[in-house]
């Protein structure tokens, strides 16, 4: 056929066209492909980076806690001594401990709690009837980052007094 | 006119090689079809079982972290009920924030609150977690005096719908009553009416001041029901209003197993996780590790039947303890199927 001289040769260009149309949708597939794949990749990147912030600011809070327990006086408040329970509140003004991946502060200044009334030997040792017992109660504010995530958690805690 | 004799035709011979390549071709580009169309459907259905599972996961994470939170007033401070213990659709399983967990195992339990689940899947456990961690932007105008009847707010509206139950809390103490006001008002009111509704003139823990902590209770039944199409979900039953309202959090939550890492010796670490019929005090509960299976919502995703086995998480040193189960779900129906697990510290019960 191709060697006849009548015969335009275009066809010839055919093999090309035909080429180029595979090509395409392969590369539509393979594009669309690894589309999905970056997809998943940044699902699974963010959900590391949201656990490891979470995870620091756990970490700060846990700190602040170690903190406000190391700093809050080991004195036995008793009853009559509660409303002057003096030396706690130097507590409230630390900025807290700040280290590359979380922070954590004490907002505020702590307070007396109540907390139950037992019956039995103080902590003193001396015998006594019902005795209230209190806790400072503090508020830990933590911050963790890891990457673009960052992560802020808050808890009430309180140190017993006895 | 110029006719060109180009227009000849094909020989037979020419036809059927022509033919044979041809086929040979679409034979190849329909196999890369195919293939391509699996990949793409596994490739669906493995995002949407991660997603739900992701979501899943997660929200029930974050809820057993918060069970037990009663606001400023800690672990060691009774909370003081102000609700209706005799009020239609009470009961202390429900409301009692100082027994804020409590599980099933493979069974949902016969009570009034578990009357009108939606088509609860048996062999799943069912979870009850409460917690007062909503926290809203609403502080309190002056102070409350124990015996009042309406916690007046600074906010012109509390947005806080008529019936929902409240945990109020300050350093001192904690109360939790039912909402009597509409949301359009300026005041928190705890008067009668309502389900389970209030004991009429029981007193505040104590008088609350301007700094007083003011929260939305939650109270929910998880559990596996009914999803889209009757497939199984992950759904709760929300008891934040008093009364009962179901809702779908996940479709294609298939199973439900948790183990709950108990403390035995008073030292507030975990010394075992065990299932829910295991569990000798609710109140020793320290963390709870979830296991989820999600499947596709299609059928045929897969060629052959997936091999699946997991068991509860159960993890017991004693050897007279408890053991962990396995389970091998059927898998005939070629869905695609994910197992998530998580383990979480109940986060109000830690030293």
């Amino acid at each position: 056929m191709n060697g006849s001289p009548d015969v335009p040769r275009r066809e010839q260009g055919v093999a090309l066209v035909v080429a180029l149309v595979i090509l395409l949708v392969l590369t539509i597939l393979g594009v669309s492909g690894m589309q999905g794949a970056a997809m998943q990749e940044r699902i699974a990147g963010n959900l590391k980076e949201k656990q490891r912030a979470f995870l620091a600011a756990e970490l700060g809070l846990r700190a602040g806690e170690a903190y406000a327990t190391a700093n809050t006086p080991n004195d036995p408040c008793t009853q009559a001594t509660v409303p002057a329970c003096g030396g706690i509140n130097a507590v409230e003004a630390s900025p807290g401990e700040v280290a590359p991946e979380f922070a954590f502060e004490l907002p505020r200044e702590p307070a007396l709690r109540e907390i139950t009334t037992a019956t039995g030997a103080t902590a003193t040792g001396a015998k006594g009837g019902a005795r209230k017992l209190y806790a400072a109660h503090y508020q830990v504010d933590a911050t963790g980052s890891a990457g673009d995530a960052a992560s802020a958690v808050r808890s009430d805690y309180a140190v017993p007094l006895f | 006119m110029r006719m060109q004799t180009a227009q000849r035709g094909f020989s037979l011979v020419e036809i059927l090689v022509a033919l044979a390549i041809s086929l040979v071709l679409l034979a190849g580009v329909w196999n890369v079809f195919l293939a391509s169309r699996q990949s793409y459907r596994t490739n669906e259905a493995l995002s949407l079982v991660q997603d739900n599972g992701r979501y899943a996961a997660g929200l029930l994470a974050r809820e057993l972290r918060l069970t037990g939170y009663k606001g400023s007033c800690g672990p060691n401070t009774t909370i003081n009920n102000l609700l209706d213990p005799d009020g239609t659709g009470y009961d202390p399983a429900l409301f009692d924030l100082d027994n804020a967990l409590q599980g099933w195992n493979n069974t949902l339990p016969v009570e009034t609150f578990t009357q009108g689940v939606n088509g609860y899947m048996a062999g799943t456990d069912v979870l009850l977690s409460k917690h007062a961690g909503l926290l809203t932007s609403l502080t309190a105008s002056g102070n409350t005096p124990r015996n009042a009847a309406n916690i007046n707010l600074t906010n012109s509206t509390s947005g806080i719908a008529k019936g929902t139950i409240v945990v109020v809390s300050d350093h001192l103490g904690c109360d939790i009553f039912q909402n009597g006001a509409d949301a359009s008002a300026s005041n928190l009111n705890r008067g009668a009416g309502g389900t389970p509704g209030n004991i009429p003139l029981k007193l505040f823990s104590h008088q609350y001041e301007g700094d007083m902590e003011i929260y939305t209770f939650r109270s929910a039944l998880y559990y596996i029901g009914a999803g889209t199409d009757g497939r199984p979900a992950l759904r709760r039953r929300l008891f934040d209003q008093g009364s009962a309202s179901d809702e779908l959090l996940a479709d294609g939550v298939e199973d439900m197993q948790i183990a709950y890492g108990e403390d035995l010796n008073g030292d507030r670490r975990v010394d075992r996780y065990c299932p829910a019929d295991a569990i000798a005090s609710w109140r020793d509960v320290l963390a709870a590790r979830v296991t989820l299976r999600v499947a596709s919502r299609t059928a045929d995703i897969l060629d052959v039947d997936q091999a699946l086995t997991y068991d509860d998480g159960a993890v017991d040193p004693d050897p007279d303890g408890c053991e962990a189960t396995e389970v091998t779900p059927d898998t005939s129906d070629r869905r695609l199927r994910q197992v998530f697990t998580t383990t979480i510290a109940l986060r109000n019960r830690l030293p």
